[in-house]
């Protein structure tokens, strides 16, 4: 028994030691698994997608009849948006207005996943010029996250899903704003809709400056229900977020 | 403790940690809660004997592992699985009897 105790207060004060130093203990650890990490969230990604082929196969076909009505769709939608894209490329010219800088972007590559929130571990930290707040995305300018933790040769991505994140979005139909907050398991609500604004599933919901948490007009994802009661100023409606974090690899910094 | 089962432990650990944050999250929810390195200690130290060391060396061992590729202070996951080390104990200790032991 006597031994026992005098394990458990060496290992506390051991623990205690480390995180002192916390930064540069995860920070050595995560150096060294780097080159493990990456591979072993490559081959999960493989596997994942191996065994969902078994299991989707009878949804594949319906899918895929599905996926071929909505190209036909989205086609005709593409047809009218290059007409307004001449249409506004044509009124820039005239009102001397200069395109939208692009980002400054700096790509990272996913190499983990936390245990029980919805945060992403990256291969890039301040060495990198990596610092907190910097939104992350995909490389179709999708919004991922921001960046939560800087490490040396790392860093943490707070996913728009996660509890602690919340920022200002927009629905794109209708020009409604509200504020689009992180639920934890990889869903995603939008708030403070009032009850008179018709949204729809199916909608569209984009980033606002509104914050100044996020560039604008990055896409967050899309209204997969709307409820109104009347208990209830505000509509309840949950959003499918726009990235499925089983297939993000590479990631995009906005450094600007 | 001999310093082979540290040795032999601790990359276990590792590579079960490495495992569950890396390849699991791919599973879906089955996958992310699904703790590898929670089930081997609590495997260890029900087959352990009674008076080994080699069950709270675990706990320490993957506690520490997953707070370190956790964004959690480091002393959350030891905490809870030297706690549960010393759970299990107690139980086999008071009511139950293991015929197989390490």
């Amino acid at each position: 028994m006597r031994r026992v105790i005098i394990f458990i207060l060496a290992a506390g004060l051991v623990i205690g030691f480390m995180t002192i130093f916390q930064k540069q203990v995860k920070n050595f650890f995560y150096s060294i698994s780097s080159p493990f990490q990456k591979n072993i969230w490559q081959a999960g990604d493989s596997a994942s997608d191996f065994f969902a082929g078994f299991l989707k196969a009878a949804d594949l076909k319906r899918e895929n009849e599905w996926l071929a009505a909505k190209i036909q769709e989205l086609r005709q939608e593409k047809a009218v948006l290059q007409e307004l894209g001449k249409e506004n490329k044509l009124l820039r010219q005239v009102l001397s207005l200069g395109m939208e800088g692009e980002f400054d972007l700096k790509l990272a590559r996913v190499v983990g996943k936390d245990i029980l929130k919805d945060v992403l571990t990256i291969n890039r930290g301040a060495e990198d010029g990596v610092s907190l707040g910097l939104p992350v995305v995909t490389s179709q300018k999708i919004l991922v996250g921001r960046i939560g933790e800087v490490y040396q040769n790392f860093s943490r991505v707070i996913l728009i899903t996660d509890k602690d994140s919340q920022f200002d979005a927009k629905v794109v139909v209708s020009d409604i704003y509200g504020m689009a907050r992180g639920k934890g398991n990889h869903s995603l609500a939008l708030d403070l809709i009032s009850k008179d604004k018709d949204i729809k599933a199916g909608d569209l919901v984009l980033t606002s400056s509104l914050g100044g948490v996020f560039p604008a007009n990055l896409l967050v994802g899309m209204v997969k229900n709307a409820e109104k009661s009347d208990i209830n100023p505000f509509q309840g409606i949950d959003l499918t977020p726009a990235f499925n974090v089983n297939d993000l690899d590479e990631l995009f910094i906005i450094e600007q | 403790m001999k310093t082979p089962i540290f040795i032999l432990l601790f990359f276990s650990f590792y590579f079960l940690t490495l495992i569950q944050v890396g390849f699991l999250p791919h599973f879906g929810e089955t996958g992310e809660f699904f703790m590898p390195v929670l089930v081997s200690v609590v495997l260890i130290n029900i087959i352990e004997r009674e008076k080994g060391n080699i069950g709270l060396l675990a706990s320490v061992l993957g506690g520490f592992l997953l707070d370190v590729f956790s964004g959690g202070f480091l002393g959350f996951w030891t905490s809870i699985s030297v706690a549960m080390a010393f759970l299990i104990k107690f139980f086999l200790k008071s009511y139950f009897q293991v015929s197989f032991h390490l």
